[in-house]
């Protein structure tokens, strides 16, 4: 507040010099404050479990408070402020249910505030009606105001994402982006839609314009530009972008995660492992990050203690995620390298139950039976394993050589042209190319490329 | 994504305070600016000297530019005395050039002979090996037991059976032999006598059907070719030839059933897995389960790789095998191996219980991790530091030039690695200290072991795709014992294939056996090198004869051989305390 009075105004320029307090005075203030944080100890003495019994009082007007606005939104149920913040209070107790109706009767009082819709819509996604909460989010999108549109925008889009609607988010994304250009929050959006659909390019497209500067690019932005990375082999390229996140923020589980994995799949455990150890410490809750360390203590065998670690870490795995057939499988491993053979058949055979179709437990179990000498059983179980696994080699290889071709130009033209035929352009035209290359003087293909703009 | 919620990376959009940088993930890492950590010395010291000692070789992939499927995977070397003069000479295989190719001249496999001082020169003309064909592997025996070794050399095509004449020169008599094989691609082969009989037959690997003419497109994007894996094309059945004792072979492939439907083969060792004096066939195939032929014992086989734990890596899955050694590793007398894989599969480790029941060590002996993301190629076991416990060496090299576009962990070029065997229980990598020779990037393909100078100390050959071939000296300085055995047979094959060869000292007992082939695509030194460590005293030599007559041979025993060196020993003459003077 800027002043306004001549007086201000004249202290304001010319203050003037503080004044000296006597002595005596001094000496006076000093001793009261001995005395009062005397007093303070004694009467913390005095009057037992005074913490307490001041948080019991703060709770009880916490209680009261809820209390008051509940009986305020039951006799106020047109105030549109009365019905919402008993509906914020409901909702900070994580009772969802019982703050639909007044996040409804909200709503019904005021139905141009966007802010009414948003809160109605997070309540509807969390108890799980999606219809309506797609529909609250696009209501609350309509009334938003222009600084709010962006923020509705990613939460719509967000929603669909996480129910499945990958193209529905896709489209809000993509219209965000369009409307909002400079902000990195849509484009990350999209970038993660990509990658989750396999599209590492696409996102990759999407996110090194904005990662050119790592100490200025979003750290969000940094951290999928190098899992986008990751799936494309780039790992060199994943690592500078991964470090980079985390040396902007220290707290970033998935990016140490990230990192910790593309180190120790390169067997370099030694530098992986710390960072994978630093990810569990920041998000201790998580199975995946926790089997990932779990996998890189398996393969370190620079460590003496590598297979109890291992165990361990495995085991505190499956705490959180029983059914993690992985998980079951390298801990049947860790076991079976101890020499626990009961144990190690017994993870097997849960991986097995889990998913039957895993394979490689299958033949491990084998491998242990034979070990402890039972080798009829083993026998049977090595039978069906190779039958199952020849079976998939024939399918894997006819795939990949159905997927070629002879390298002549006769091929490469025939593949062209059904390319053409199924309306893939671009693909029949680097077909026509390779024709031509092979075959300098082959007609049909020359017009063939001619016909797709490639000459 | 499994835990960073959307929401919480929009916020982390507007996170612009700097944080610390962290400090674990660069610090060891020289790619980031600090200096390497300095490792110690593992006493280990080897060095190329291949243009010093003359042996002046460069392989041709074909240099055809079109990416044929054949260029990626040739060829191998072998170390080979053809003219017995107790130093071994050096063979080179060599590719030919392939249609597109604009390089003028003739590529040729060579043939350097080792004067005995540590150079070498070439006389491919004097001896008549100058292939031009496209070679794969070779390996060699004296498989007519006239007392000199012929080589038997695979190509892309028709393969060679080059009779030695015992005059420093040679005749290829593959055709009238009966062992030219098919016009297919043939890789590794291997004598090794399967009936007992006393002469030395043949197994040659055959990896797919292919042609020029009908080779494949593969490729990420349609415009841009890269090498194809053999998954696009169908397996060739291997054959076996058996000797008829005249200088010719009959081909046996199916009355033997090694015929299997799926195989692609490119390592095989002949080796007595089940310790029943009759010679076992373990082949490794690429992207097929590896295969472990068990003798019958009456002229056929039976495959029996799943059941004994050796045809798949530790997961099950079907490793692209490449080559393979059989040696035992842990001295309890029975024969293990090892075969090296692709990139992200470990080497594998198979340690033998005994009657050919194999675990897998890989991890547990540390010998797998440090294999992970190299290609292995070649591969031997063999006593570099003579301590009396097998080491093992790999030649590495990728088969895709454009390896790193797909991953940048991949490189094309390679170092080789040299794994120290400790007690038997373990593996130590120990390439980054064992000299200048294994920091050197190639693409390495075949691998042969022998002692070319006879100074006690096993040396290596390497063969590279589209390289040279590299003679490596072993100048460690490991003041260790040891002894060399030359096997002549004289009821079994005059080579003394399968022998299986028990050095008894105070330590302990060490077990070999004498191998044609094996590794990729190569032939080692037909000597058997065992290191002592420091014992001075051999207390027995103990020597199972391959058979001959139908039946295992028999074993004789030498006591009180002189260590440090070289000694001849002839099947019968127990009373042999002589040796050849080094």
């Amino acid at each position: 507040m800027k002043p306004t009075s001549e007086k201000y105004t004249e202290e304001h320029r010319s203050p003037r010099p503080p004044q000296r307090l006597p002595l005596g005075l001094l000496i006076v203030a000093a001793l009261l404050i001995i005395i009062s944080l005397y007093a303070e100890r004694v009467s913390r003495n005095w009057v037992p479990d005074a913490d307490k019994k001041v948080k019991a009082a703060a709770s009880q007007v916490s209680e009261q408070t809820f209390k008051d606005l509940g009986i305020a939104a039951t006799a106020s149920i047109n105030d549109a402020h009365a019905q919402t913040e008993y509906a914020q209070a409901l909702i900070s107790r994580n009772n969802f249910f019982a703050a639909m109706l007044p996040a409804e009767r909200a709503v019904a009082v005021a139905p141009s505030s966007s802010d009414a819709h948003l809160m109605l819509a997070l309540i509807y996604s969390t108890v799980g009606y999606r219809e309506r909460a797609i529909s609250a989010y696009r209501e609350a999108l309509k009334n938003a105001m222009p600084e709010s549109r962006l923020m509705v925008m990613q939460k719509l889009g967000e929603y669909l994402q996480s129910t499945g609607d990958t193209s529905g988010a896709q489209t809000i994304f993509m219209a965000a982006r369009n409307a909002y250009p400079g902000s990195p929050g849509p484009i990350m959006s999209l970038a993660s839609i990509y990658l989750d659909s396999g599209k590492a390019s696409d996102a990759l497209a999407l996110l090194d314009p904005i990662c050119t500067d790592p100490k200025t690019a979003a750290v969000g932005a940094l951290y999928l530009n190098g899992k986008a990375c990751q799936s494309l082999g780039k790992t060199t390229r994943a690592a500078e972008l991964l470090r980079a996140a985390i040396s902007r923020q220290s707290d970033f589980s998935d990016a140490y995660h990230t990192l910790g994995s593309i180190l120790c799949n390169q067997a370099r455990q030694q530098e992986g492992i710390p960072l994978l150890e630093n990810a569990v410490k920041l998000n201790p809750n998580s199975g995946a990050i926790m089997y990932s360390l779990a996998s890189a203590y398996f393969n370190d065998v620079t460590r003496q203690d590598h297979l109890s670690l291992a165990r361990t870490t495995f085991e505190a795995t499956l705490d959180r995620d029983p059914q993690n057939e992985w998980a079951h499988y390298y801990y049947g491993l860790t076991l079976e390298q101890q020499s626990n053979f009961a144990a190690a058949i017994r993870e097997y055979e849960r991986t097995l139950e889990i998913n039957p179709d895993f394979d490689s437990a299958l033949y491990r179990k084998a491998a242990v039976l034979t070990q402890l000498g039972k080798r009829d059983e083993a026998k049977a179980c090595y039978a069906l394993f190779d039958k199952r696994s020849k079976h998939e080699i024939t399918s894997v290889h006819d795939k990949r050589r159905n997927n070629s071709i002879v390298d002549t130009a006769e091929e490469h033209y025939r593949r062209g042209m059904a390319l053409m035929q199924k309306g893939d352009r671009d693909a029949a035209r680097d077909d026509f190319k390779i024709a031509l290359q092979r075959e300098p003087g082959n007609a049909a293909a020359r017009r063939a490329l001619q016909g797709v703009g490639g000459l | 994504m499994s835990s960073l919620t959307r929401r919480q990376l929009i916020k982390s959009a507007s996170v612009t305070a700097a944080g610390s940088l962290l400090s674990a993930c660069g610090s060891k890492s020289p790619a980031h600016g600090n200096a390497p950590v300095v490792a110690q010395s593992s006493g280990f010291l080897f060095r190329d000297v291949q243009d010093t000692a003359g042996v002046h070789f460069k392989h041709t992939d074909g240099e055809s530019g079109r990416k044929y499927f054949v260029e990626q995977f040739c060829s191998g070397c072998g170390f080979i005395d053809f003219d017995n003069d107790g130093f071994l000479d050096i063979y080179a295989v060599n590719g030919a050039l392939l249609p597109g190719s604009q390089v003028k001249g003739h590529p040729r496999h060579e043939m350097f002979r080792n004067r005995g001082d540590g150079t070498f020169e070439n006389v491919t003309d004097k001896c008549g090996l100058g292939s031009t064909r496209f070679g794969g592997g070779v390996c060699a025996a004296d498989y007519d037991n006239d007392g000199y070794l012929e080589i038997y050399v695979t190509c892309f095509g028709k393969n060679h059976l080059y009779k030695n004449k015992g005059n420093g020169v040679f005749e290829d008599i593959a055709i009238h032999a009966g062992v030219a094989g098919l016009e297919c691609i043939s890789t590794s082969a291997c004598f090794f006598d399967y009936d007992n009989d006393g002469w030395l037959d043949l197994y040659v690997c055959n990896y797919v059907d292919y042609k020029l003419s009908e080779d494949r497109f593969c490729g990420k994007g349609k415009d841009h070719k890269s090498y194809c894996g053999p998954e696009v094309y169908h397996s060739h059945a291997d054959t076996l030839y058996h000797n008829n004792r005249d200088g010719t072979f009959t081909e046996v492939s199916r009355p033997s059933r090694i015929i299997q439907t799926r195989s692609k083969s490119l390592g095989v060792v002949a080796t007595d897995v089940d310790n029943d004096g009759w010679m076992d066939l373990y082949v490794t195939c690429d992207l097929e389960p590896n295969l472990l032929l068990i003798n019958n014992r009456d002229g056929t086989f039976a495959e029996r790789g799943v059941e004994y734990g050796v045809a798949y890596g530790m997961d099950g899955a079907a490793h692209a095998g490449m080559g393979v050694s059989a040696g035992d590793y842990d001295n309890d007398g029975n024969i293990d191996l090892f075969v090296t894989n692709y990139s992200f599969e470990m080497n594998s480790l198979y340690r033998n219980t005994g009657q050919a029941n194999f675990t897998y060590e890989s991890l547990r002996t540390g010998i797998g991790p440090p294999s992970l993301v190299p290609l292995g190629f070649g591969a031997h076991f063999a006593d570099f530091d003579n301590d009396g416990w097998q080491d093992i060496v790999v030649a590495n090299g990728h088969v895709l030039d454009d390896c790193h576009e797909n991953n940048q962990a991949l490189e094309y070029a390679q170092p080789l690695q040299l794994y120290h065997n400790h007690g038997g229980k373990s593996f130590e990598d120990v390439s980054t200290t064992a000299g200048p020779a294994f920091q050197q990037k190639y693409v390495g393909r075949g691998l042969a072991v022998g002692d070319y100078d006879n100074d006690g100390r096993l040396d290596i050959l390497v063969s590279n795709n589209k390289g040279p071939v590299r003679l490596i000296h072993n100048e460690s300085s490991f003041q260790h014992n040891w002894i060399k055995l030359q096997l002549q047979g004289v009821k079994a094959n005059r080579s003394a294939i399968g022998a299986r060869v028990q050095v008894k000292t105070r330590s302990g007992m060490q077990t070999q056996e004498v191998y044609s082939g094996s590794s990729y695509l190569s032939q080692s030194d037909l000597r058997v090198h065992f290191g002592l460590g420091t014992d001075t005293t051999i207390l027995e030599v103990r020597v199972r004869w391959p058979g001959s007559g139908g039946i295992p041979g028999a074993e004789e025993v030498w006591k009180r051989l002189e260590t440090n060196r070289i000694h001849r020993l002839v099947e019968g003459s127990t009373s042999n305390k002589g040796g050849i003077a080094k």
